[in-house]
């Protein structure tokens, strides 16, 4: 094949599909999202066979890309670092079982991080599951690492974790992708109940077991210059680097005329002791460079020359990026620190915050709960609307779900106390179906006094626009079956549901307002409000029906940004004395119109024709 | 060839087909490339980058002090990547909402600024979206650039619907 230049997770989306890959399961979510995608279109560009799904959440995709590798066939599951962590209770377990075709997990790390609630390290996780992971440094590592994974999962018998960090999941390099393809194996599930069902006593054999996989697998990896290697330099200073450090180093020293001698390690636990010992051996100084645990950094047992994160070289928390590796190298090397540029105040704005698109169907449904409830607690959720943070619509942010488990933990206390402030837990309609159905099950069954409010934009928009289930439309775009929102609300139990358009935003307020009362009548528990919108990136005609085009009335406009800091439309900019409206980016959806205290947004002439 | 670039604007741009169009270059004239993206909320509006590597390099990731071209398709978007800059670097600005005292700290500033009012001639060809493509093509028909405009003008063949070719063509080769 010819070169072609990928994104690092298409990169591994082809390693899965030429590794013979027969069932891929996914949760989206960011940096790990455009594997699944990726892997649908290589599969139409090949014509192989393989199953795929945007499972409702982690666990589910884990159990089901297992399930798979217990027929035989090859199998992965995807997902980002804290995703799992939800899947982490099949993940420990199936160390002890083991699979039978080749079974990665892909968990994407995000060092930094940028778009997650942790900066937790993939690799920490392998090691605490006793299973091995492969950590690449660039896209093309990671095609060739991906297709290993399946192979060395496949002959130990074992899940091999591949740990691809933000760096490498969201680079693009040019590459040439192989067409060696694995050829297919027909499911065959052999029964055999001391493995698969074993009882405590079994698992204890298959303890055993494993750590003698583990010990192979480390003299494997360590005799493989795939995965261990050494660039050859000058000591005192030793490099052992792991994952994209390996890159970021060598483009380091290369810029500077430096040689470090570094060992790359590309499989990080079980770690290569034998070649790691040498290494140490040779040179004076060891500086270990790893995101974002020291994970190999722990698995050394002569740490007297050693220099990290456990010594302080190497900062405890945050990315290692290009500036930060310069200031710990040039503690060894002295290199000159470039001077900065500083630019004066007036000339440098402040990055634009990120902030809902503009027409945000979630701006208008918290604008309307703070107006409803202007002294309620927000709990609210993962995803886009995590934004409703400027709009100080939103208290908590902890884990998928936890807006409902919050809430009744709050709702609770508050009730003690004999009070009643109202708790309202906003929620997207993804996230409720990844965890918030047993949380709403169990707000129904202890009756809970709550709001929840489910935001309804009938996609995953955060993580790249993957279907809704209620559309049921398949990952591929294929018919499925659709769930919708208000059967399972029903099935749960919940009495009080009420489905209303936060563009209309009166009837949004007054929903609230019944909810809230209904929470707290005497026979009263949760109350369920469906706010059911579009999301305007993934369907603008459907999300703006009616074209409102605003402007600015500078006569009545008293420049109080009530506007800005009520609603933070980023369509709305200040500007001196009054605000003007960002026709670029407007969307002309008119919801600004009753924030102005002073009347002062108006609607103005006609539909216009050219739309951003 | 070793050359690193940074292409900075808010969402909607059209950062990301800029970017696009330098790797594609880069692969049409066989020189390896390294690409780095801001994925993930696809919020509009907010600050947006990305980042090329054009040469021998082992990773994606830029160093302070190494870039040769900044392309700033948002004026305030040029400021906060001022460090990422090599004294002799060159910086790309699309003017249209450049501030009096922006301007005049650009045009005393230590690289060379090439400041263009991109967005108005892109409204002019009734196509605000391309402004990215006039800026690139403005500065490439004045100063040289690491790719030729044939180069340029390939890439964009190869990855342009042939119904859009002719808008995107001429904004690359718009003349004041
Ligand atoms: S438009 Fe209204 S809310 Fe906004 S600044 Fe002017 S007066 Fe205040
Ligand atoms: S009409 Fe108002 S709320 Fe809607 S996008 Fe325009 S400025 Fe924002």
């Amino acid at each position: 094949m010819e070169n072609v230049v990928l994104l690092g997770n298409e990169a591994i989306a082809w390693g899965l599909v030429e590794g013979g890959c027969e069932i891929v399961t996914s949760y989206p979510g960011t940096p790990s999202s455009e594997v699944l995608p990726a892997v649908i279109q290589f599969r139409q560009k090949t014509g192989r066979s393989i199953a795929v799904e945007w499972s409702l959440n982690e666990m589910i995709a884990f159990q089901v890309a297992l399930g798979a590798s217990y027929t035989g066939k090859r199998a992965a599951t995807i997902m980002k670092q804290v995703g799992l962590n939800v899947a982490a209770d099949a993940l420990m377990s199936s160390a002890y079982t083991g699979c039978r075709g080749g079974f990665v997990i892909v968990s994407a790390d995000d060092p930094g991080p940028y778009s997650s609630q942790t900066e937790q390290d993939s690799r920490f996780f392998a090691m605490f599951a006793k299973v091995p992971v492969l950590d690449p440094a660039t896209p093309q590592e990671a095609m060739v690492y991906t297709r290993r994974a399946l192979e060395l999962s496949e002959e130990f018998e074992i899940p091999v974790i591949l740990r691809p960090a933000l760096r490498v999941c969201h680079s693009r390099q040019d590459i040439r992708p192989g067409s060696d393809f694995t050829a297919t194996t027909p499911a065959d599930f052999r029964k055999d109940p001391h493995r698969w069902a074993a009882t405590p006593k079994y698992r204890y054999q298959l303890h055993l077991e494993l750590n003698r996989k583990l010990e192979q697998i480390a003299i494997r990896t360590g005799d493989d210059p795939g995965f261990t290697w050494e660039d050859e330099g000058e000591g005192p200073l030793g490099i052992i680097a792991g994952g994209v450090l390996r890159g970021l180093v060598q483009d380091f020293t290369r810029a500077h005329d430096l040689r470090f001698p570094l060992l790359h390690l590309g499989a990080p636990f079980p770690l290569p002791q034998k070649q790691v010992r040498e290494f140490i051996r040779r040179y004076e100084k060891i500086l270990v460079l790893e995101e974002t645990a020291p994970v190999i950094e722990t698995q050394i047992s002569e740490s007297g020359k050693l220099m990290g994160r456990r010594s302080g070289h190497v900062p405890s928390a945050g990315e290692i990026d290009g500036r930060i590796l310069e200031n710990i190298l040039s503690e060894f090397v002295g290199t000159p620190r470039r001077p900065s540029v500083s630019v004066p105040a007036d000339v440098l704005k402040e990055p634009r915050r990120p902030s809902l698109c503009p027409g945000c169907p979630h701006r208008s449904s918290f604008y309307a709960i703070r107006k409803a409830l202007p002294k309620g607690i927000y709990t609210s959720d993962i995803g886009c609307y995590t934004l409703g943070v400027n709009l100080k619509a939103v208290d908590t942010v902890l884990v998928m779900g936890a807006a409902i488990g919050l809430a009744m933990g709050i709702s609770r206390s508050y009730d003690l106390d004999r009070k009643s402030p109202p708790v309202i837990a906003t929620i997207g309609d993804s996230t409720f179906l990844h965890s918030g159905l047993p949380q709403l099950a169990n707000a129904v069954y202890n009756r809970h006094r709550i709001i929840v409010m489910i935001l309804d934009n009938s996609v995953t928009a955060m993580t790249g626009m993957q279907p809704a289930v209620s559309s049921g439309l398949l990952a591929d775009g294929s018919p499925g079956t659709p769930i919708h929102l208000e059967d399972t609300v029903r099935g749960c139990g919940a009495t009080f549901l009420e489905i209303v358009d936060p563009y209309d935003q009166e009837e949004t307020m007054a929903s609230v307002a019944r909810a809230y009362e209904y929470t707290q009548s005497p026979a009263g528990g949760v109350a369920v409000i469906i706010a059911r919108h579009p999301c305007l990136i993934h369907d603008r005609p459907g999300g703006v029906p009616r074209r409102i085009p605003v402007a600015v009335d500078e006569e009545r406009c008293t420049g109080c940004l009530a506007c800005v800091r009520n609603f933070e439309c980023p369509a709305i900019i200040p500007a001196g004395e009054t605000v003007h409206i960002d026709t670029r980016i407007c969307v002309q959806c008119g919801q600004c119109i009753p924030v102005c205290p002073f009347g002062a947004l108006v609607a103005v002439g006609s539909e216009t024709e050219e739309l951003p | 060839m070793s050359h690193q670039l940074l292409i900075t604007g808010i969402g909607g741009q059209g950062v990301l087909f800029l970017t696009k169009l330098l790797y594609t270059t880069a692969l049409l004239r066989q020189e390896p490339v390294f690409a780095y993206e801001v994925h993930g909320m696809s919020q509009r509006g907010g600050s947006v980058f990305s980042s090329l590597k054009i040469g021998n390099f082992a990773s994606p990731q830029l160093f302070p002090g190494d870039v040769d071209t900044l392309i700033a398709l948002e004026s305030s978007e040029v400021f906060p990547y001022l460090n990422f800059l090599k004294p002799s670097a060159t910086v790309l600005v699309n003017s249209s909402t450049l501030t009096a005292a922006q301007r005049s700290w650009l045009e005393s500033a230590p690289f060379a600024p090439f400041l263009y009012d991109a967005d108005r001639v892109a409204l002019q060809l009734r196509n605000p979206r391309v402004s990215n493509l006039v800026l690139l093509g403005r500065y490439m028909a004045e100063r040289d650039f690491v790719f030729t405009r044939d180069d340029i003008l390939s890439a964009l063949e190869q990855l342009v619907k042939p119904t859009l070719l002719e808008i995107n063509r001429s904004a690359f080769l718009a003349e004041e």
